[in-house]
């Protein structure tokens, strides 16, 4: 970690969000929730939805892909308005929204990533591909990176939220791109198997499908509920405290 | 509003100007320029000039042309329109039997045979239930 004791401290901008008692108590419901969610949507994803007549199990993997996808491009356009939000406003609770959220997509992004990967190999016979659909993700996960690098880097908080702040709403850019790349481009990658005309697969699977991603819907707010104080601050005030 | 307090948005409403004029030439450099694959016929389409170099070929495998010998695996792929025969010795995904769409990555010989050097499944984006699996089963 570097040194952020040396970092000035921030002018104008309250170091801590009150947390209310209410805050605790909704944190710890929606843990027990995700967790019970979590648990049946494992079950209906690796017992209970039927086996793929051509890719057999491995299919099962699309019950993690596809939603860690969605929770992903669904993060990421909470920092495009939670950007907004900050260049009107300048209030550290839409700065922290967007920062909170850039992590969840870009943890989830990885997933998706990763879950694609080994998805691929048995599938297509290769972990990857230069197609756009894969190139346009990899360059998402690499725009969200360089969002939470560009906060690190950033000499002080303001300043970093403020460049956050422009690279969330420009960043986003991106995620019509990856979402209608097989639309616009041959790609390897399957089309979007779930679109507004409806879902190409079987329908009792398509109905198991939103009840996943249900279930990550609350796991993406859990940890996340309070807009607490930024990590760099706590992080330098313990410094200053040991 | 005062002038130091307007200058504050002039970086980053610049930024995102010239983020999103990189972001247009890119997107329609790419679009205009290169696929990621070309079809049977276009490939056919390129005549002697394409011969032996490295390309990536999308087809179906023909019904009934997959032939294999102890070090090689030759198969027609068509799309519909153009065929071309093809070679590959490699190993092949799990899913690669007739009618599966294929992506190939190699040459094109004088010989009017296609050497892959890679295979590649392109999955349909349409799930369907195994008949032979009840919603449940484990088996593999």
């Amino acid at each position: 970690m570097a040194d952020t004791s040396a970092i000035p401290a921030p002018v104008g901008l309250p170091r801590t969000a009150p947390t209310s008692g209410l805050f605790e108590k909704l944190t710890t419901v929606l843990g027990v929730l995700t967790l019970v969610a979590l648990a049946v949507a494992t079950y209906l994803a690796l017992v209970y939805a039927p086996r793929d007549a051509l890719t057999g199990q491995v299919q099962r993997i699309f019950y993690f892909h596809v939603p860690a996808a969605w929770v992903g491009f669904l993060a990421f356009f909470v920092v495009f308005v939670a950007s907004i939000g900050y260049l009107w406003r300048r209030t550290t609770v839409w700065d922290a929204v967007a920062r909170s959220s850039a992590e969840i997509g870009l943890l989830f992004t990885t997933i998706m990533l990763v879950t694609g990967s080994i998805w691929g190999k048995p599938v297509w016979g290769t972990w990857w591909s230069w197609d756009p659909k894969l190139t346009t993700s990899l360059i998402l996960w690499f725009i969200y990176l360089g969002y939470l690098m560009l906060r690190a880097y950033a000499p002080t908080r303001e300043q970093g939220a403020r460049y956050a702040a422009v690279l969330g709403i420009v960043g986003f850019v991106d995620v019509p791109i990856v979402y209608l790349a097989t639309t616009w481009w041959r790609t390897l990658h399957p089309e979007a198997v779930i679109t507004p005309e409806g879902a190409a697969m079987d329908p009792a699977n398509a109905a198991r499908l939103p009840r996943f991603s249900r279930s990550i819907h609350v796991a993406l707010w859990t940890p996340h509920a309070p807009p607490g104080p930024d990590r760099a601050a706590s992080g330098a005030r313990r410094g200053a405290g040991g | 509003m005062g002038e130091g307090a307007r200058r504050s948005y002039r970086f980053p409403i610049l930024a995102a100007i010239a983020l999103a004029a990189v972001g247009f030439l890119v997107f329609r450099s790419t679009s205009a320029t290169s696929v990621y694959y070309l079809t049977v016929s276009e490939l056919l389409a390129q005549g002697e000039v394409a011969r032996n170099e490295q390309v990536r070929v999308a087809g179906k495998v023909v019904p009934g042309t997959i032939q294999r010998t102890a070090e090689t695996l030759t198969f027609t792929a068509s799309d519909g329109t153009g065929q071309v025969k093809v070679t590959f010795g490699g190993v092949v995904p799990d899913i690669f039997k007739d009618n599966v769409e294929v992506v190939l990555e190699g040459s094109y010989g004088t010989d009017k045979i296609f050497r892959a050097d890679t295979l590649l499944a392109k999955c349909p984006s349409k799930f369907e239930s195994d008949p032979n699996s009840m919603a449940g089963s484990t088996g593999p």
